[in-house]
């Protein structure tokens, strides 16, 4: 250490000096309280003996200055006083001084004080390093905070959360949030929606969600179930993040088309279904394990399904909702939440609920990130009244060459498994099917396909929806069938595209190896052909501009001008 | 949360108190590891009676404990769950992974 010794005595100096110069320490001197100051300033010692009387400037009157000049940084001052001056002492320490040598001064007694003092000296320099260091820590934490904010935001892509069949509301605990909404349309209309709680908060859980929006936004683009990218999700989760880290997420999907409500819950408080007058008509609860927990072969991805009518609302939200504490830290609760919903017209629920929270809470932080849904049915345009928005046609391109074909055939076990369609819309979009064409393709090529499979090999009549608790039956008899499926079904696919120079034509065939439904065809005529497919043959006949059924009626061909 | 230890022929019981969450990491942890190696255990068991509160953390935390003593071939039981526990296990659906009661 450098240690500075102000004694105007010149033996004392050097008595000092050799002893500290023994000890390994290097010396420095002042003869005064001035000059102690300056030396002081010039050298920064790390240690200074005081003597008390000196001339020009005393030691009580330098120590009170050194200590002000080293505020942050200790620098401890041993004071020389003589014997029998109690004054002296309390004066000393209360001008600064952190310990003091009484006259006659005793070698032993001064080596272990400066002994001390280099002691305390060591931990003070470690406190301000660590304390450094975790400055720069929190600096660099709140930076990282920042970034995974900027694109956590960039990846849910906002512009897409302007659908108006929802609303939303997401009220993060901090900066970073372990929640997630994304919503989009499927090519057919269908609104995919999901609401996704990372474990824990802050930016932990907003890493474990990252990789989430991507998968949702590719496979709904190209009209996956959300049961199939709820099993995608998991398995990509389930590699990426540590055992401990799971994510607790509601998919639902609502098609405005078929009238239909999905729901996948795994992890989340239940979904609720309120119909028109505000009764609640179905709980989805949670009946799957979060995501990223379970292998891949071990996922469950089956969901409820649910038809609606008009003034139907569905309602999701993460756990922070009703877990809400207020000062006391009772929780909102379930009940308290759901009265909103079923006493309050639909058009004002939202503010009604924020307004709840803010009064239980007295808008004090609350614990856990808060987030919620609400899926107004009636505001999903049906996608008839889509297509009459549709841009025109583009312009002819030649870039493509005469004209590619793509042929599959699926048997049982294929049929049993695999959901074509998503495959067939990912490529047409690959080959650079316009948006608008792809919703109309994406109908007639679901409409021929489903038909094929439903109507032609596994022999479901469409009536059997329209009955008592119908749609459940026709989904329950349609899985056992599939289920029995026999060996030797099959189902063919085409796809061929014929240009020439005035036009661009996609040509879609789609055969079953069942029976076909000509004997009713020939009989009762188009109306009852319709009956039994529902009115999805209909649609396709508006879009495409040609319909042809075979003879037998098991194979159909469609034309669709590009 | 404190966390306790009783070990019985070839079963450990790790009785927890307190809160269940993030800060309970290293005492749990701690516990449980201990608790993996010691040779003759075949059954875990864990004790909720004293469990006033269990968040999304914890429900990491048994993920981390079933991975350890799957390793080992060491049965997981969770044991005398107060309601709220059971409600934040139920609707996690970990009655799939582990033996609860």
């Amino acid at each position: 250490m450098k240690i500075l010794v102000a004694d105007d005595s010149a033996t004392n100096r050097a008595v000092l000096g050799a002893l500290l110069t023994n000890m390994g320490h290097q010396p420095i001197f002042a003869e005064n309280g001035r000059e102690a100051v300056e030396v002081f300033e010039r050298e920064l010692p790390d240690c200074v003996l005081m003597d008390i009387m000196m001339p020009v400037e005393d030691g009580l009157s330098a120590t009170r200055r050194i200590k002000s000049l080293s505020a942050g940084r200790l620098t401890p001052i041993i004071m020389v006083t003589t014997l029998d001056s109690e004054t002296d002492l309390i004066n000393g320490i209360e001008a600064g001084a952190d310990d003091y040598f009484t006259k006659p001064i005793k070698m032993p007694v001064v080596k272990a004080k400066v002994r001390a003092m280099q002691r305390a000296i060591e931990v003070q320099r470690d406190i301000e390093q660590k304390t450094q260091e975790l400055e720069k820590y929190y600096y660099d934490a709140e930076n990282d905070m920042r970034i995974t904010s900027h694109i956590m935001q960039r990846m849910t892509e906002p512009e897409k959360l302007d659908d108006p069949a929802f609303e939303y509301w997401l009220q993060p605990t901090a900066q970073c949030s372990g929640d997630l909404i994304c919503a989009a349309r499927t090519p057919g209309g269908v609104l995919h929606l999901i609401l996704a709680d990372g474990t824990g908060h802050g930016l932990s859980a907003a890493m474990d969600v990252i990789p989430l929006p991507q998968i949702f936004y590719a496979m709904t683009a190209i009209a996956y179930s959300i049961g199939t990218i709820a099993a995608e999700m998991n398995a990509k989760i389930k590699a990426l993040l540590p055992v401990d880290h799971f994510i607790a997420a509601t998919l639902i999907a609502v098609d405005p088309n078929n009238q239909t409500i999905e729901v996948w819950n795994g992890g989340n408080p239940t979904c609720w279904i309120l119909n028109g007058r505000g009764e609640l008509v179905h709980s989805v609860r949670s009946k799957h394990l979060p995501i990223g927990i379970l292998e891949p072969n071990a996922f469950d991805a089956s969901t409820e399904k649910v038809r609606f009518s008009a003034g139907y609302r569905i309602i999701t939200f993460s756990d922070g909702l009703p877990d809400a504490g207020n000062a006391n830290g009772a929780e909102l609760g379930l009940d308290r939440v759901l009265n909103v919903f079923r006493k309050t017209a639909t058009v004002n629920c939202m503010a009604k609920l924020k307004a709840l929270v803010a009064a239980h809470t007295n808008n004090t932080k609350t614990h856990d990130d808060i987030s919620v849904v609400i899926i107004h049915t009636d505001k999903l345009a049906t996608w008839a009244d889509k297509t009459s928005h549709s841009s025109p046609p583009p312009a002819l391109s030649t870039t493509l060459s005469n004209g590619w074909r793509l042929e599959m055939r699926l048997g049982a076990t294929e049929l049993k498994v695999l959901d074509p369609i998503p495959f067939v819309i990912d490529l047409l979009k690959k080959l650079q099917v316009t948006d608008a064409h792809l919703s109309s393709l994406f109908l007639i090529i679901s409409e021929l396909f489903n038909n094929a499979l439903d109507h032609g090999l596994l022999k479901l009549d469409s009536a059997i929806k329209h009955g008592e608790n119908g749609f459940e039956n026709y989904l329950n008899l349609r899985a056992e069938r599939l289920a029995d499926l026999s060996h030797d079904a099959t189902l063919e696919l085409e796809f061929e595209n014929q240009i020439s120079e005035e036009y661009r034509v996609l040509k879609i065939r789609v055969k079953d190896s069942g029976d076909g439904f000509n004997h009713q065809f020939a009989e009762h005529g188009k109306e009852h052909a319709d009956l039994q497919h529902g009115r999805g043959i209909s649609l396709v006949q508006k879009i495409a501009d040609q319909v042809v059924y075979n003879y037998a009626g098991n194979e159909v061909i469609v034309s669709y001008s590009l | 949360m404190q966390v306790t230890t009783q070990h019985t022929g070839d079963t450990i019981t790790i009785v927890l108190e307190g809160r269940f969450d993030f800060s309970a990491h290293r005492v749990f942890r701690g516990q449980y590891e201990a608790s993996l190696q010691v040779p003759e255990v075949k059954h875990v068991s864990l004790n909720m009676a004293k469990v006033e509160y269990l968040d999304s953390s914890a429900l990491g935390m048994l993920l981390l404990l079933n991975e350890g003593a799957r390793a080992n071939n060491i049965q997981v039981a969770i044991i005398n769950c107060p309601e709220n526990v059971m409600k934040i296990l139920n609707i996690a659906n970990f009655g799939r992974i582990f033996k609860i009661s």
